[in-house]
């Protein structure tokens, strides 16, 4: 039998359902998605793309390149005024669905007890800024947001299962609404852990946040990438690689 | 303290930088005694491999004494004289695990680079672009090694740092080379290119047992060298008559070809002719990062069956390979970053044993301060310049 079917079955019921399937998009994204520009929004999406690239323009190597690219991308948006910015941040507000797996050289017992110290979690979510843990269940979280902005919720472990489950939720309230899971199978022939994450994800602060988040590159997708390498990273080698602080010449 | 700094194409300075500093708990600083410029040095200097920054300290073999350890360093002490593998592992994952080193998970501190341009990310390298991590190289005073209970090797004082300095990565990489020929009693091994890497991969095959090394290059000093201190037969495709090299080896080893071919030269092969004028055109602007002229004529040479050996260094992708040949004629190719944790302390018995001094390969001894023109005539090949060791003190 495939471990990750396993996995798949032991997912509570009561979080299963809730989860909106990727194939068929919630009817508000829809309704947007053809949505014609007005003139103000075309003229302030060809003003933002022609920014974009002054400042490219004023660059070298890869900043220039990507300067470039959005602001041709943005300028091309506002000349085909196929469908506006506003429809896109909308677009992305729905709930994001996230799966991402990584493998660690050790038993799903230790990799398990990694995950579920919390108090370690803010060594490899580079943008949790502290957890409280209140009762077995309970704890509160403190997240740096987009743009220095703090967001705050308060997390649920909704069921646990030693060295092989985690799935938690966030409080009714929280200023984000995120649901997961973690799995911890064991990988045939001494190859370790197989850890699978999936992820529901609210985006914060509505459309604008949304939009702001993708725009400064902080987006779940990214995080979760970067948070599972630095797990592995800790929980394998005792230590998350750096070069911060060293020495270079002019 | 001083440091060998890239700061720009063709464009290397010794700079005053800050002292390094212990960074992550299992850190070690190593005061640098000798310290070497290596051909792959040269293709950043020739501004072939992209995410170079300037003021990166450049370097990824030397050795030294440990002068400072990290809070988590238990292995390695302070006062240690030691050679430092070029590739940095961390000793823990699946990889380091199967002896892997080069392969290592959790070392890049710039995992996504390397994972946008080759899928997953190997091991990090000292000095060597920040798709390889970044880290601050050797070719200074003092380097931060991280991970120090798994890198760094304690050698014997009645070895000379010339002796046991190329452990981090030249004697190592012939080897591997080498080795991964499986070399059979009465095999012929070709070498391509005559450069320090080549002259290790044909002392490593007699070392392994060839039957006949066959060294091929143009530089009349490295033929030379391959000829006296490696025992090989050369072929100097400059010479009129000896130019069509898969021709000559095929007479050299009675109609067969040789059974194995170490392709020791790398992304930026010289070739005569319309193929190398090509190759050239298509580097400069980019339509293909690496020249792969000698890897063309090593899968057009090898005998059918036979292994296709590549240490010579490639970034990114090549254009007109001979997939049929290869395909056809059954071959099998080994390459990658050498292991070097693996090979070093295989190595310096042999080395301790008298089987080899790999000080042959130096021809120039120069100060640090003069980095720069060593860079120079290493890559004009200029004043008979096969290999500088650099001294910071």
């Amino acid at each position: 039998m495939n471990p990750s079917e396993t996995a798949q079955s032991q997912v509570p019921a009561h979080l299963a359902p809730e989860m909106p399937s990727p194939t068929s998009p919630p009817a508000d994204a829809m309704t947007h998605r053809h949505m014609a520009m007005s003139s103000i929004e075309r003229l302030t999406t060809l003003l933002l793309g022609g920014s974009f690239i002054a400042s490219g323009v004023m660059r070298r190597g890869w900043q220039q390149v990507a300067l470039l690219t959005l602001g041709a991308g943005v300028s091309y948006r506002g000349l085909a005024a196929k469908r506006s910015l506003a429809a896109t941040a909308r677009a992305a507000t729905q709930p994001q669905e996230l799966h991402r797996a990584v493998t660690i050289q050790h038993s799903p017992e230790v990799v398990y007890r990694s995950w579920r110290t919390l108090e370690n979690l803010p060594q490899w979510m580079e943008d949790v800024q502290s957890i409280t843990i209140t009762d077995e269940r309970h704890s509160r979280w403190k997240v740096r947001g987009p743009l220095r902005t703090t967001v705050k919720w308060v997390a649920e472990i909704t069921d646990d299962q030693t060295g092989r489950l985690i799935a938690w939720t966030t409080q009714k309230r929280s200023q984000v609404a995120t649901r997961g899971t973690v799995t911890f199978t064991p990988a045939p022939a001494g190859r370790g852990t197989v850890v699978n994450v999936h992820l529901t994800y609210q985006p914060p602060a509505g459309p604008i946040g949304a939009w702001v988040a993708r725009s400064t590159g902080a987006n779940p997708e990214t995080q979760l990438r970067h948070a599972l390498r630095r797990f592995k990273e800790i929980v394998e080698a005792g230590e998350a690689p750096t070069i911060d602080g060293q020495p270079m010449g002019k | 303290m001083k440091a060998v700094c890239w700061t720009g194409i063709h464009s290397m300075k010794v700079e005053q930088v800050p002292d390094p500093k212990i960074l992550n708990p299992h850190d070690a600083i190593v005061r640098v005694t000798s310290t070497a410029i290596c051909g792959s040095d040269l293709h950043l200097y020739d501004g072939i491999i992209p995410t170079v920054k300037r003021g990166d300290i450049l370097g990824h073999e030397f050795m030294g004494e440990i002068v400072e350890v990290g809070s988590a360093v238990t292995r390695r002490k302070v006062g240690e004289r030691v050679v430092v593998p070029a590739t940095i592992a961390c000793g823990n994952c699946w990889f380091c695990e199967q002896q892997l080193w080069s392969l290592c998970d959790n070392t890049n501190p710039n995992a996504d680079i390397a994972e946008a341009l080759m899928g997953y990310t190997g091991s990090a390298i000292y000095g060597y672009t920040h798709a390889f991590g970044g880290y601050a190289g050797g070719q200074a005073e003092y380097v931060r090694v991280p991970f120090a209970d798994v890198g760094p090797m304690p050698v014997p004082d009645h070895l000379t740092d010339e002796q046991v300095l190329f452990l981090t990565d030249i004697f190592p990489t012939g080897y591997m080379a080498a080795e991964n020929c499986h070399i059979q009693p009465g095999d012929t091994v070709a070498v391509w290119g005559c450069g320090p890497v080549g002259q290790f991969a044909i002392q490593s095959a007699h070392l392994l047992g060839a039957e006949r090394v066959i060294a091929i290059d143009r530089v009349a000093e490295r033929l030379e060298m391959a000829r006296t201190k490696g025992r090989a037969e050369v072929i100097d495709y400059s010479q009129p008559g000896q130019s069509d090299v898969v021709e000559v080896l095929k007479q050299m080893t009675g109609g067969r070809g040789p059974d194995a071919c170490i392709e020791a030269v790398g992304s930026e092969a010289h070739a005569y002719g319309l193929m190398g004028a090509y190759d050239k055109a298509k580097q400069v602007t980019r339509l293909e990062t690496d020249r792969p002229h000698a890897l063309r004529e090593a899968i057009q040479a090898c005998r059918k069956g036979g292994v296709v050996s590549v240490p010579g260094e490639y970034s990114g992708f090549i254009d007109k390979m001979p997939m049929g040949a290869f395909f056809n004629k059954g071959l099998t190719m080994k390459t990658g970053q050498t292991h070097m944790h693996k090979y070093m302390r295989l190595l310096l018995p042999r080395i301790e044993a008298g089987e080899i001094d790999p000080s042959f390969v130096i021809t120039h001894r120069l100060p640090l301060d003069e980095a720069p023109h060593a860079y120079e005539i290493f890559r004009d090949k200029r004043d008979k310049c096969i290999k500088v060791v650099l001294q910071p003190s």
